[in-house]
């Protein structure tokens, strides 16, 4: 059998048996039958496991054979005459590297939180979402054409929404997936819209098609492809979503937000670096941006009260610097950094509910001295005061852009809403009108 | 020969089960469950008839609106509520349906004219009285004669008028009072049977062709016609989030997807024409599946609020899932058949104009936040409620059926599409193959 063909046999597998495992616990649930949790962490365990044996395949062979750069077209998705949609993956380092490490930490995750969710109210919930969310990775990390990876980014997109909304009874846990989908959909629109027109300058929407676009369309293109990254990378101005992300639950934050769906930007970057290598302007605009979130998350993260919130903008400030690798051209370095800090940020993020239990064992074996205290900095003592201050406000971003963004626009929006029932109350002549507006 | 013996059994069979339907049973549940038959039997034939090439099965001509009306209003019949399924009611809608069918089988001819106002008549007869019905009145009457008008002068002026008897219809903003009022004031299965078919699609396709050129020719009444098109779907899905009521954020909601696909069926791009279309179907079915599974959960617990949870999951999660496929669709989630429609509508004639592109885009994004927001609202969040009835058998069935249909179709668009014709650059593509290696990864 052909190496081509092998790989195209062992990446559908990669792509496939998530998703399959997904039906096979979401059709039975959605029908009040639900399965038993045994054979539910069985079912998805066994999933995984299979996908981990394709993504090693995968490697083995990368390694081995002589091709080292394969693409294919596992289906045409949509064909007329001057058009086609096509499910067209490639087998590469890159892949290689996040499959498997989406394989690894989704069957990790998997393991643990069979018990960690055990009799949950949303553990059938959990492992419907969670073979989801990786099938979306796979297919950010196997995608040849833009088309693809939105068709991936999209499910880890709503995936993530769904799951920190996975104690559904609280309120707050539903507000705060609820913000976090709504910062992936403003960005999503900066990804379908490079997408459209890489598709009608180039021709197709191949990561490596923007070097066929104009000076101007292309760095249009590649400054869209850097604003769609912001979304999921949680970077400077999206920052706020991500401490409300944690409410959901800890298995779900390590890979999300600790692991993997936080490096889906910077991979979609280094796909596309030659575009961006091609055009400085778009590199300088990434640098500033990945400087900004590293100032501001290295600072908030340091002043939070709780471990989550703090891992999570430890995670932001490791995603910025990731950033500015891919700014510089270091798509290797930045391939290297996205495969450690996701293990070790796992580790930690999982470990996380026994962070107390963890520094009590490490003061007592140290003899009480292991705290770093009155660490001084270059600061002056008001000027540290200040800033420490505005740290743990988060920098008032949030509330910069509640005051300057969202509230004209629900002003907005209510007038508009108002006027219209005015008009439905004369056309119609009905005697209520909910003039009400929150 | 086939074709009229075939036609004239429809539709002299659904004549007759409305007259027996509106003058002999008074009983609902039978109503309800001889119309459902009915139309299950008017799709399975409409669906041979399409695998026998009688009616074509693909997107090249507007046939394929005759089984996705029926699987709509199958669906509409399968699950709705036995207390809405009134003679008058049941006789409207398959009055309607009649003349979906006469629409699509004889355009551009004095039939489709008169079935045209007949239809607008029948979406009439089926609001209730009252506020929905007097709304509705001068928008039903407005579309009706720019329709009639536009059909018999033809032309440039003539397909004018037919595009504004079609926004009319559809409820593209600001003409959508009519159609957000009945979502709000006649039951729910109701409003979706007689809005989420978007009959007015079926006009503007099957109407002469060359009539709307003059869109394509004119670059700059073209770019204000995208442009008012985009605003128009952009308005009402942000207003989707403010809502206080489910019904009316859905009708809202209904309206900015409707405008989408009068966009998509009016653009003279291929690509862009064909994407419009099968976003119709898709759309089509996926709004019916939405205000059904809405009409199911007011039928339990009357109006709900979305300007707070609801809390719904535990009690109904197969409503809780089935909502969010038929929300993922309509608003062209990856797996469902919405997705390909939006890519496919998105290139065609729309990526020419790259700055209203954005805020069209925004627009498609919008009503993804805006379905997603009512999924939120509806079925998360502390309970409100002590108790609610499990789903009945038929309504399980009518909206397995059709969130199956969008599952499939999403997956293999090509379905709608039709028959798929290898281009050279697919052809390439399909031999896969190596490439060299770029600089990231030295």
């Amino acid at each position: 059998m052909p190496v081509e063909q092998l790989l195209g046999i062992l990446g559908l597998t990669a792509l496939c048996v998530p998703l399959g495992s997904t039906l096979f616990v979401a059709v039975p649930w959605a029908f009040g039958f639900e399965l038993p949790e045994r054979r539910v962490t069985r079912l998805v365990g066994g999933a995984f496991a299979l996908t981990i044996l394709a993504c090693l395949a995968v490697d083995v062979l990368l390694i081995v054979a002589p091709v080292q750069h394969t693409t294919m077209t596992l289906a045409h998705w949509v064909i007329m005459p001057n058009y086609s949609i096509d499910a067209r993956v490639v087998f590469d380092r890159p892949a290689a590297t996040l499959m498997t490490l989406t394989a690894v930490l989704c069957g990790l995750i998997g393991a643990f939180s069979g018990s960690y969710l055990h009799r949950d109210e949303g553990f059938h919930r959990f492992f419907i979402l969670l073979p989801l969310f990786a099938t979306g990775m796979m297919a950010i990390a196997v995608a040849d054409t833009l088309d693809l990876l939105y068709a991936g980014w999209e499910f880890v997109g709503l995936s993530s929404a769904l799951l920190i909304a996975y104690f559904a009874t609280r309120k707050a846990p539903v507000r705060h997936g609820l913000r976090a989908f709504a910062v992936y959909r403003i960005c999503d629109v900066a990804l379908f819209t490079a997408i459209v027109l890489l598709h009608h300058g180039a021709g197709d929407a191949s990561p490596a098609a923007g070097l066929r676009l104009g000076a101007d369309e292309g760095l249009v293109v590649a400054l869209l492809l850097i604003f769609a990254s912001l979304g999921k990378s949680a970077t400077f101005p999206f920052t706020g979503w991500l401490p409300r992300a944690m409410e959901g639950p800890t298995p779900s934050s390590a890979i999300f937000y600790g692991a993997l769906s936080i490096h889906a930007g910077p991979f979609l970057l280094i796909r596309v670096s030659p575009l961006l290598m091609a055009h400085p302007a778009a590199r300088i605009v990434l640098a500033v941006l990945a400087g900004v979130t590293a100032l501001h998350a290295t600072t908030v993260g340091r002043t939070q009260t709780d471990i989550k919130t703090s891992l999570g903008y430890a995670s932001v400030a490791q995603v910025a610097f990731i950033g500015l690798e891919i700014a510089a051209g270091w798509t290797t370095l930045a391939l290297w950094h996205i495969a450690g800090h996701a293990i070790l940020r796992t580790w930690q993020l999982l470990r996380s509910p026994s962070v107390l239990h963890d520094h009590h064992q490490h003061v007592a074996l140290t003899g009480g001295h292991s705290e770093h205290e009155g660490r001084k900095f270059w600061l002056t003592h008001k000027l540290g005061r200040r800033v420490h201050t505005l740290a743990i406000e988060r920098w008032l971003v949030d509330d910069m852009v509640r005051a300057w963004a969202a509230a004209p626009l629900f002003v907005i929006l209510n007038l508009v809403d108002r006027a219209d029932q005015r008009w439905t109350h004369f056309v119609s002549g009905a005697k209520e009108v909910n003039h009400d507006h929150r | 020969m086939i074709i009229v013996e075939l036609d004239i059994i429809i539709l002299v069979g659904l004549l007759l089960l409305t007259v027996w339907l509106a003058i002999g049973e008074k009983e609902p549940r039978r109503r309800g469950i001889a119309v459902a038959a009915g139309f299950f039997v008017a799709a399975v034939a409409l669906a041979i008839a399409g695998a026998r090439g009688i009616l074509s099965p693909t997107m090249a001509t507007a046939s394929v609106h005759l089984p996705i009306a029926a699987l709509c209003l199958l669906a509409v019949f399968g699950a709705m509520p036995n207390r809405d399924a009134t003679s008058r009611v049941s006789s409207a809608l398959i009055g309607l349906f009649m003349c979906h069918a006469m629409l699509s089988l004889w355009p551009a001819s004095s039939v489709a004219t008169v079935a045209w106002v007949l239809a607008q008549g029948f979406t009439w007869f089926a609001l209730p009285t009252g506020p929905a019905r007097r709304g509705a009145t001068p928008y039903l009457a407005l579309a009706a004669l720019a329709g009639a008008a536009g059909l018999t002068m033809g032309g440039p002026v003539g397909m004018t008028l037919v595009l504004l008897a079609a926004v009319v219809r559809t409820g593209v903003f600001p003409f959508h009072t009519w159609v957000v009022l009945a979502f709000e004031e006649a039951p729910m299965s109701v409003a979706v049977a007689l809005v989420a078919p978007m009959p007015a699609v079926a006009l503007l396709i099957t109407a002469p062709s060359g009539g709307l050129a003059w869109l394509g020719q004119n670059g700059s009444m073209q770019f204000a016609a995208v442009t008012a098109f985009s605003v128009a779907a952009f308005v009402p899905a942000a207003l989707v989030v403010i809502q206080k009521r489910l019904d009316r954020a859905l009708g809202l909601l209904t309206v900015s997807i409707g405008t989408v696909v009068v966009l998509g069926s009016i653009d003279p791009d291929g690509v862009g024409h064909v994407g419009g279309l099968v976003l119709w179907s898709a759309t089509g079915a996926a709004l019916t599946g939405m205000g059904l599974v809405t009409s199911a959960i007011m039928a339990r617990l009357g109006k709900v609020r979305v300007d707070r949870t609801q809390g719904l999951l535990a009690k109904v999660p197969a409503f809780a899932a089935l909502f969010l496929v038929f929300a993922l669709a309509a608003v062209g989630a990856p797996g469902t058949a919405g997705f390909a429609s939006e890519d496919l509508l998105v290139h065609g004639e729309l990526a020419q104009h790259w700055s209203t592109l954005m805020l069209f885009i925004a627009a498609m994004s919008l009503q993804g936040y805006g379905a997603l927001h009512l999924f939120f609202r509806v079925f998360f969040g502390p309970s409100t409620k002590r108790w609610m009835p499990a789903p009945l058998k038929r309504e399980r069935f009518a909206l397995s059926i059709l969130a199956a249909v969008l599952v499939v179709v999403g997956l293999a668009p090509q379905l709608l599409i039709g028959p798929p014709q290898p281009t050279p650059v697919a052809a390439a593509a399909a031999h896969g193959g190596t490439r060299p290696a770029q600089p990231h990864e030295h």
